[in-house]
């Protein structure tokens, strides 16, 4: 008999990836009408630092999984193992968050289960013995709300951004390592990364504020007046597809459906009309402002401040007021 | 090298969400005004296929699992130059599971023959799952490597340019491979000449019922979404935007600086 929900808690170096935590709300959610138990399980080597950061929220365990072979992800190493784990623990639901990593090995390990998977999901609740979950379909147009009668464990993955970490419910949980067998898991070598180029410097999904900047930035040589605001804020800087299509800035700093999906506590939209392939990657952002010279822009329909204006002269004048705010 | 590329037709998401219908069992996206476009993931598969093919050769198979209409989307594929174009024509469920999808694609891809090279969209822009690619592999038996938008060839095998979490990688993957393909600058599909439009509807296009193929048709027919639609909606929006007025810009400037101080202080 299948019980339980299990989250996968995502880390990478040792460092937990906080969307995980939002997974871990979503989880209490469910949890929270049906009375299930919630645990987490954390794979790779080195993990005992993420494992009781885990621990510190409200769960009936942390299962670990350390494993030689899971030094470094492999999807091969992640499904052989969690394969395994989840056919011990047996959990009702599987719950994720929607990151790469999760849409690189979660398919492959419910093909291999053969279990469904419902992927990017924005919310989930509990109708009377239903567990009913929203999905955004047509790139966020539509929501459309489903019910899985298929066989547990039924995984989904969360949407960055669908719930705060920080409503995560406080616990002492125990940490428990959990043996799995990896001498049959074949790392298929295919699949070994030869050389990596240099990472990003750094995981927009992770930054707390973001300075965006779009069309209305006009030429690269504009650049500068807006990260001088970002610089002032303490803000990563970040940009919208025309941006990152003329290299103006380097694809990694790319919001929206061919980008990231974060949910930092402030956007600052500039010069961002607000295209719906752009919007699909911020609107889950605690705090929106926009600045653009369209009082029409789509941006303002999701924006919780707004000015109307000319950017050129707008930001740099905002730069000296937050420069003299903090001194 | 024998390369397929999977493309899926769909209802066009870049229509504005106000001339977005939805029926009266409010099951389904209705049509409305929304033209039926190729997805665009799968569209930069094909133009990253056909730029592989201007370095290392190879033979183009577009291929599609859809109705009728997908046809123009393979005719356009066609135009771009892929050499040669299969429909399978879904007669059962209009949204089949992905599992079904994936069996009735590798039934194709094994009646076009032998492939090096499978080349599908990351996801699509209509429902976006997100999990054809990889399970074609399961279903293929060979290994997936996602999020690619460049490939290259040298005497070792592929090299695939990939986007995750943490940056780019280069993968070694030797074929028989599936790539699922993102988009990036260097991928944006070309526009086909009117010349080779007008051509691509006097080639050949395969078309097979899932009776052709050595699957069990039956229970693709019969799969149904995996999961049961309770509800669809156009979300109402929920922000009201507070426009930030003053006398000069000093005094607009200053309140908004207000408002962000509030965001940051709060950290």
């Amino acid at each position: 008999m299948s019980e339980g929900i299990l989250v996968f808690i995502e880390q990478r170096d040792g460092a937990l990836n906080k969307t995980s935590l939002e997974a871990i709300v979503a989880a209490q959610r469910i949890a929270a009408s049906t009375g299930d138990k919630v645990s987490a399980i954390v794979l790779g080597n080195g993990i005992a630092n993420v494992a009781s950061e885990v621990a510190a929220k409200k769960l009936e365990k942390v299962y670990t999984l350390e494993d030689d072979r899971l030094n470094e992800y492999t999807p091969d190493g992640y499904v052989g193992a969690l394969k395994q784990a989840i056919e011990k623990l047996s959990p009702r639901f599987v719950i994720l968050s929607h990151t790469y990593q999760v849409r690189d090995f979660a398919p492959r390990l419910t093909t291999a289960l053969g279990k469904t998977f419902v992927t990017d999901c924005i919310a989930v609740r509990v109708d009377g013995s239903d567990v009913v979950f929203t999905r955004q379909i047509f790139q966020g147009k539509i929501n459309t709300d489903v019910r899985v009668s298929a066989e547990s464990p039924v995984f989904a993955s969360f949407q960055s951004g669908s719930y705060r970490a920080d409503l995560a419910e406080a616990g002492a949980a125990a940490v428990e390592p959990l043996a799995v067998d990896m001498s049959g898991v074949t790392i298929r070598t295919e699949t070994e990364p030869k050389f990596q180029e240099a990472k990003q410097a750094v995981d927009l999904t992770q930054a707390p504020l973001i300075v965006a900047v779009g069309r209305g930035i006009k030429s690269q040589d504009n650049l500068p007046v807006v990260q001088a605001l970002a610089d002032a804020l303490g803000a990563e800087i970040a940009a919208s597809r025309p941006i990152c299509d003329n290299e103006w800035l380097p694809m990694d700093r790319q919001i929206g459906s061919s980008g990231q999906t974060v949910a930092p506590k402030l956007y600052l939209a500039v010069g961002i009309s607000g295209a719906i392939q752009h919007v699909v990657g911020m609107k889950n952002a605690q705090t929106i402002v926009a600045i653009n010279k369209d009082a029409e822009a789509p941006i303002f329909d999701i924006a919780d401040y707004g000015i109307v204006g000319d950017l050129f002269e707008i930001v740099p004048a905002l730069t000296e007021e937050i420069k003299k705010a903090k001194g | 090298m024998n390369i397929v590329v999977c493309i899926k037709q769909i209802l066009d998401p870049e229509v504005p969400a106000r001339d977005f219908r939805i029926d009266s069992e409010r099951r389904e996206a209705a049509r409305g005004s929304a033209n039926l476009v190729t997805n665009i993931f799968c569209e930069n598969a094909l133009e990253t296929a056909l730029q592989f093919r201007e370095r290392a050769g190879g033979r183009i198979t577009v291929l599609s699992f859809g109705s009728e209409s997908a046809e123009d989307s393979l005719r356009k594929a066609l135009a771009m130059k892929a050499d040669a174009a299969a429909l399978v024509i879904n007669d059962g469920h209009p949204h089949p599971d992905p599992f079904a999808v994936a069996r009735a694609l590798a039934a194709a891809i094994r009646k076009i023959g032998d492939f090096d090279l499978i080349l599908v969209g990351r996801e699509s822009g209509d429902w976006g799952a997100g999990q054809t690619g990889a399970l074609l592999a399961e279903e293929l038996g060979v290994p997936c490597v996602n999020f690619v938008d460049h490939i290259d060839s040298d005497s070792d095998g592929l090299r695939l340019k990939r986007q995750t979490d943490a940056g780019w990688e280069i993968f070694a993957a030797k074929p028989p491979v599936v790539v699922t393909i993102t988009n990036d600058e260097h991928n944006v599909p070309r526009v086909p000449k009117t010349r080779d439009v007008m051509m691509s509807y006097r080639q050949t296009l395969t078309k097979w019922t899932l009776d052709d193929l050595d699957t069990d048709a039956a229970s693709i027919r019969a799969a149904n979404s995996y999961y049961e639609i309770v509800d669809l909606l156009i979300p109402v929006k929920e922000t009201q935007c507070e426009f930030i007025e003053g006398d000069s810009l000093e005094s607009r400037v200053e309140n908004l600086a207000r408002r962000i101080q509030e965001v940051t202080d709060a950290l």
